[in-house]
């Protein structure tokens, strides 16, 4: 088989991983080598569907020994399969950074044999980038579940990040629809977490002491292929982030690739709800929320028509307004239409000068949104609502996409 | 109130800074002689080689980050933003660091805003550059509304150090040439110009790296996602020229 077709038949298996950030890292340019890490991440392109392309998402197999329900590789599925070379890999890596199409490698695989002997080829693709090509751009690897400790450790010595999709978010939701095996993703986690902070230890005492991947461990979650609320994904991504110090939990809307009676029949993937999950996962990891103050058992599913800070302004409206030239930051963060960019701008801004309605545009604030919310010098936004019950028809309207044509054959397929 | 006025060029524009740092009031103007409108009741002092030789830039970072942001500024073209020159200038001496975040001074604002757009325009091209290899040389033509050609010769510089490679600003006509240890800068008229666009056309045809970088392209999309308003906003059409995925997408 050419290189052309197992391009083709490995990067349609890719790209439902969701992750492609190349952020979080920073690496000189090897000597005589080739390729640099930026800690901004640097995006190449965008896909038709919108989504970024910054790093070659492949995957190096699509064999795989396990029948997972939602995945499109699983072995009883009859698609052609591919296996890439760990040198066909690397090479092609290199050309197409060299052209500036990529900022690096983000490698997966279907599990070809076993674990270990998985992670060996993964691992043996990224040695010949690092060490033979002098390769210095950013490599994301998936660490294979039930691989052995020191072929992950080899990987995450030599990627920027190296990460384990977790897929669903609880244990029975994972022995419904994987194979037995395939459910052990904690353990691979901790390795990595342990070797993430075993390696700044070391580095503390001596900066030449090798890395372990510094732009750290990432994961994700299917949403929507089984019935656990945003209230259980919220507080499983929350844990995470303490427990195995994450850098990013990833959603993905299910799309069902496979027919198969244990997944349910979506007619469209629930984008919006992935959208709002993203929404309470920034609000958790950037505006300092707890999961219990944007979910809770009694309230346990994101409302579709608000974004979930907002949602949490409405429920706490006793709170605002607040005055904006002296409120403290943490409550800035608070206000919808204020994000830590602008915050952090009022916080300098009003230093010098008391602050305006427009000199707030002017710091980058959404007054569309944050008017409802706030006063500058003791005084409210001219003409705006102060009822509850309009300004939160006011907020649901800015998402609603408005009329639309219905398709006549819409319900056909 | 006093206008400066420089020749329009980058150098020129340069050279006057550190004049301008000790010699120029808050509220004072500078204009390119190109843009100059005439007013006929306000003073206006010419600034020349002779006058901005006699002094010195700083040495402080303070100046070196002021020098950097009104580059930046100039290279964005936007004439309003660079009047405010002057200003920024005494505005930064007077309140040090900290007036880089005083966003809501009008003095500021502006400046920054302008710097910031030339920025983000130099950040989004670090991404959005495409090379084709012709001969042994790596030839990267593009499309910027802001100059920034300086920002990306210094970004390939470091992460491309032992490859040859012609950086090519379409718009500006300007080009920097790497020889594995120097920068050079060309300059390209039409008729070298149109010569280029021919040997590049032919080296992409002849690329099997980018066929498949064309497939993988086309594959990674997931259709139950198509969005192409979104693409577009990231992408937008204006750099398609240069990107050989969606070039020939009209």
């Amino acid at each position: 088989m050419d290189v052309m077709k197992k391009l083709e038949i490995l990067s349609d298996s890719a790209k439902y991983d969701a992750s492609c950030s190349s952020s979080g890292s920073f690496r000189e340019t090897p000597k005589g080598g080739i390729g640099n890490g930026k800690s901004s991440g640097i995006c190449h392109s965008w896909s038709d569907d919108g989504r970024c392309i910054s790093l070659f998402k492949v995957l190096f197999t699509n064999v795989c020994i396990y029948d997972c329900a939602y995945c499109i590789n699983r072995r009883s599925n009859d698609i052609p399969r591919a296996t890439f070379t760990p040198r066909e890999l690397a090479d092609l890596t290199i050309e197409f950074y060299k052209r500036n199409y990529i900022e690096g490698l983000f490698l997966s695989s279907g599990i070809i044999k076993n674990p270990d002997h998985t992670m060996e080829l993964l691992a043996e693709a990224v040695r010949i980038l690092r060490k033979e090509h002098l390769f210095g751009g950013y490599i994301h690897v998936k660490a294979i579940p039930g691989a052995s400790k020191e072929l992950i450790d080899k990987a995450g010595q030599l990627a920027d990040r190296i990460s384990v999709n977790i897929e669903l978010p609880t244990k029975e939701s994972l022995l419904r629809l994987t194979d037995k095996k395939h459910t052990d993703i904690f353990t691979p986690m901790k390795q990595i977490t342990n070797g993430v902070f075993e390696s700044k230890i070391e580095r503390k005492k001596s900066r030449f002491a090798p890395r372990f991947a510094p732009a750290g461990q990432s994961t994700q979650l299917i949403v929507g292929a089984t019935p656990e609320t945003d209230f259980t994904i919220v507080k499983l991504s929350q844990a995470m982030y303490k427990k195995f110090d994450l850098r990013r939990v990833y959603y993905s809307a299910f799309i069902p690739v496979n027919a198969d009676s244990r997944l349910p029949a979506l007619r469209e993937p629930p984008l919006l709800r992935e959208h709002r999950l993203y929404q309470a996962d920034f609000l958790m990891r950037q505006y300092k929320f707890d999961a219990d103050e944007i979910l809770n058992a009694q309230n346990p599913m994101l409302d579709i028509a608000l974004d979930p800070k907002a949602n949490w302004a409405m429920n706490h409206f006793h709170l605002f307004p607040v005055e904006v030239n002296k409120t403290e930051y943490e409550m800035l963060l608070r206000v919808p239409g204020i994000g830590p960019i602008s915050a952090r701008r009022i916080v300098r801004a009003r230093r010098a000068q008391s602050l305006s309605f427009d000199n707030l545009r002017k710091l980058g604030v959404v007054l569309k949104r944050a008017s409802f919310f706030i006063m500058c010098k003791g005084k409210r936004m001219p003409a705006v609502s102060e009822r509850r019950s309009d300004i939160y028809q006011l907020l649901a309207e800015s998402h609603d996409p408005g009329p639309y044509q219905l398709k006549l054959f819409s319900d056909v397929s | 109130m006093t206008i400066f006025i420089f020749d329009g060029t980058l150098e020129g524009f340069i050279g006057s800074l550190p004049y301008l740092w000790h010699n120029s009031k808050h509220g004072d103007k500078l204009q390119a002689q190109t843009r100059q409108n005439p007013e006929f009741f306000t003073p206006t002092v010419t600034l020349n080689s002779e006058l901005t030789d006699q002094y010195k830039a700083p040495s402080s970072v303070l100046f070196r980050k002021t020098k950097n942001t009104l580059m930046h500024c100039f290279s964005s073209k936007d004439s309003v933003a660079l009047e405010q020159a002057p200003s920024f200038l005494q505005y930064m001496k007077m309140n040090g660091i900290q007036g880089f975040t005083h966003l809501a001074d009008p003095a500021i604002g502006p400046v920054i805003k302008a710097a910031k757009k030339t920025l983000s325009e130099a950040h989004n091209l670090k991404g959005l550059l495409r090379f084709r290899q012709i001969r042994s040389v790596l030839y990267g033509p593009y499309f910027s509304k802001n100059f920034v050609l300086p920002i990306l010769g210094r970004h390939f510089k470091k992460r491309l150090p032992n490859l040859h490679w012609l950086l090519h600003d379409t718009e500006h006509k300007t080009g920097l040439f790497y020889n594995g240890k120097t920068l050079t800068q060309a300059f390209f008229d039409d008729s070298k110009a149109l010569e280029l666009e021919k040997i590049y056309e032919q080296a992409g045809a002849e690329d099997d790296f980018e066929k498949l970088w064309i497939k993988y392209f086309n594959t990674i999309a997931i259709k139950e996602r198509y969005n192409p308003e979104l693409q577009r906003s990231f992408m937008p059409k204006q750099y398609w020229r240069f990107i050989p995925e969606v070039a020939g997408r009209g």
